[in-house]
Parts: structure tokens; sequence; C-alpha cells
């Protein structure tokens, strides 16, 4: 019976796992997200320049919990990428700022994607 | 999988091992990975193999399943060879097994079994056996086991409440042998309160 608890045990520190590492990537990529849809909207380059400033804040607040659930190379790119675009966006770069926005996206979604609780995942 | 060695292991006890192994070096190997990409399969393998033991133990149907079942390839006296063939076991590989349960003559085997984790009991034949004191209807004297009461020098309370054993009596044991607690390597005692004393030997290598 004991056996039984600590098999049970396991299986709720996997979940509450699960779900920590669920909500603390989603709310890590929807604060991306929130970014590149306002590049998408065609926001001027000034106010992007701010909130690419306060998305580097908002993501290096972030990256050593996203260190504990996820691979360190994927999270520096990322973080090296929005950097990328700050720097774009203060000089004025517009072309080379969208182009790394896409890049952005693609990378932010490979960090959800796996993450979902979907049969191609599970299989 | 409590104390059991490699060899006593069941095939699915031996593969959640191999793969603990395995997975256990990963986040190792590559430092980029985090600490938890490791544990938590190690975990999960850890809990499938306490659910799956649990149901092991309690459904036989189950445990012959994942298990399989013990093979007679000795039946009284006759080599089964079909199963021997099921088993893809050679005859080398049964005279092995048989040396190594101390049979040597396949005279004296009347059963030999091998168990699911791929060990041989063997049941020797009683007619080729050398005649046991009951057969010969003599009376045993049983002096229980020797325990160590002192080892290096150290008494042992665990072993001294064996026989009940004080301190005093080891003491006086040794004071009779004109020995002191110090230069007493092994000191044992059996259920006859025969002592044996071995002393240390201080010469140097």
């Amino acid at each position: 019976m004991k056996r039984i608890w600590v098999a049970l045990g396991i299986v709720v520190f996997i979940i509450t796992l699960y779900i920590c590492e669920y909500s603390i990537t989603f709310s890590a990529v929807d604060e991306i997200n929130n970014f590149l849809k306002d590049v998408n909207n065609g926001v001027s380059i000034n106010i992007l320049k701010e909130e690419s400033t306060e998305l580097i804040q908002k993501w290096d607040d972030k990256k050593p919990l996203l260190d504990i659930f996820l691979n360190h190379d994927e999270v520096d790119s990322i973080s090296q990428s929005i950097a990328v675009i700050n720097a774009y966006a203060e000089s004025q770069t517009k072309v080379l700022l969208y182009a790394e926005c896409k890049k952005l996206e693609e990378m932010a979604s490979s960090l959800t994607d796996p993450e979902q609780f979907l049969i191609e995942n599970i299989l | 999988m409590g104390k059991r060695q490699i060899g006593d292991m069941q095939t699915s006890e031996l593969v959640v091992t191999l793969l603990i192994a395995d997975i256990a070096a990963i986040p190792m190997e590559n430092t980029s990975k985090p600490l938890l990409s490791g544990l938590v399969p190690i975990l999960i393998l850890v809990a499938c193999e306490i659910v799956l033991s649990i149901v092991m133990l309690k459904k036989t149907r189950f445990r012959r399943l994942v298990c399989g079942k013990p093979i007679i390839v000795i039946n009284n006296g006759k080599i089964c060879q079909n199963e021997m063939k099921r088993l893809r076991m050679t005859t080398e590989d049964l005279f092995e097994q048989l040396r190594q349960n101390a049979v040597f003559s396949l005279n004296d085997v009347l059963y030999a079994i091998v168990e699911t984790n791929g060990k041989m009991s063997v049941m020797k034949n009683p007619d080729t056996q050398p005649p046991t004191c009951e057969n010969l209807k003599l009376k045993t004297h049983n002096s229980g086991i020797e325990v160590v009461v002192v080892s290096d020098g150290i008494i042992s309370d665990s072993s001294c409440k064996v026989y009940g054993i004080s301190k005093k009596d080891i003491d006086n044991r040794l004071k009779k042998s004109n020995m002191d607690l110090k230069n007493v390597f092994i000191m044992t005692v059996n259920k006859d309160n025969k002592y044996k004393i071995i002393e240390r030997d201080n010469s140097k290598i």
C-alpha cells in the first residue's frame, strides 16, 4: 500500500511540474506574441523600441524559471533575438526588424508547440 | 527492485534499470538540457515500475504475461528437448547450469526447472544422494548460528543481544584467555555459549 502512495506521489509531482512548465512557458511566450501582434499591426518604430526594451526586461525576469524547464539553448536564442530586435528598433532598421520578428515568431512557437497536450506530441 | 542483483531481475526490471541509467546520462552529457529533462522520465519509469510490480503481485495472469513461467527442462530424469529448443538452450548451457548447481552427472538430477529470471533450480535424485541423519535416524545437536560479538576490538551490541550476552560476560571470557579487548580480531559465540577468539595479527605487512 505504501508503494502505491509513492507512485501516486510521483504522478502528482510530475503533473504539478507539467502545469508549472505549461503556465510559465505560455505566459512568457504570450508576452512575445503580444509584441509581435503590435509589429504586425504596423505600430510605429518608436513605440516598438519602447516595447522591445520592456520585453527584454520581462523575458530576463522569466529566464531563470524557463531555464529550469526548457532547453537552455532555445531560451538563449530567444533572448538574443529580442536583443537584436531592440537594436534594430533603436537604429530604425524596419526591414531587418520585421525579418527578426518572423524568426522570433518561429522560435516562440517551437517553445510552446511541444508543450501542448496533443496526440501528435504524445506519439 | 529491492536488494536483488542484475542476475535476479525480471526482464522488465532489467529494461527499466538500463533505461534509467541511460536517461540519467542525458542532462549530464548535455549541459544545455535542464536537469528536469532527465529527472521527469526517471520518475515516470520508477512510478511505472512500482505500479507494474504491484499489479504483478496481485494478478497472476499479468505476472505470467510479463515474466513468463518456469519451464521444466528435465522431468523425472528425462531431458525435455522440445522445451530446450523453445528456450534456445544448448546442451552446453544445460550442463553449465547443472554444474553451477553442483550436479556433475545427469543421473543425479530428477527435475531441473528454468526459472523466470533465467536461473536453474535443480532437484537432485534422492537415490544418488548421500544419506542424511534423518535417513540414518541419528540425533543431531543444534548449536545455533555463530555470531560475531567482537569485531576488530569493538563489541557489537546487536550481536550480543542474539544470545543475551553482556559486556561483562565478554570481559570475563577475555580475562580467562588472558587477552585484552583491543587485541581481539574476531570473537564469536554460539547457542551453547562456546566462544571462539581470534587474536589480532599485529605484524606489519
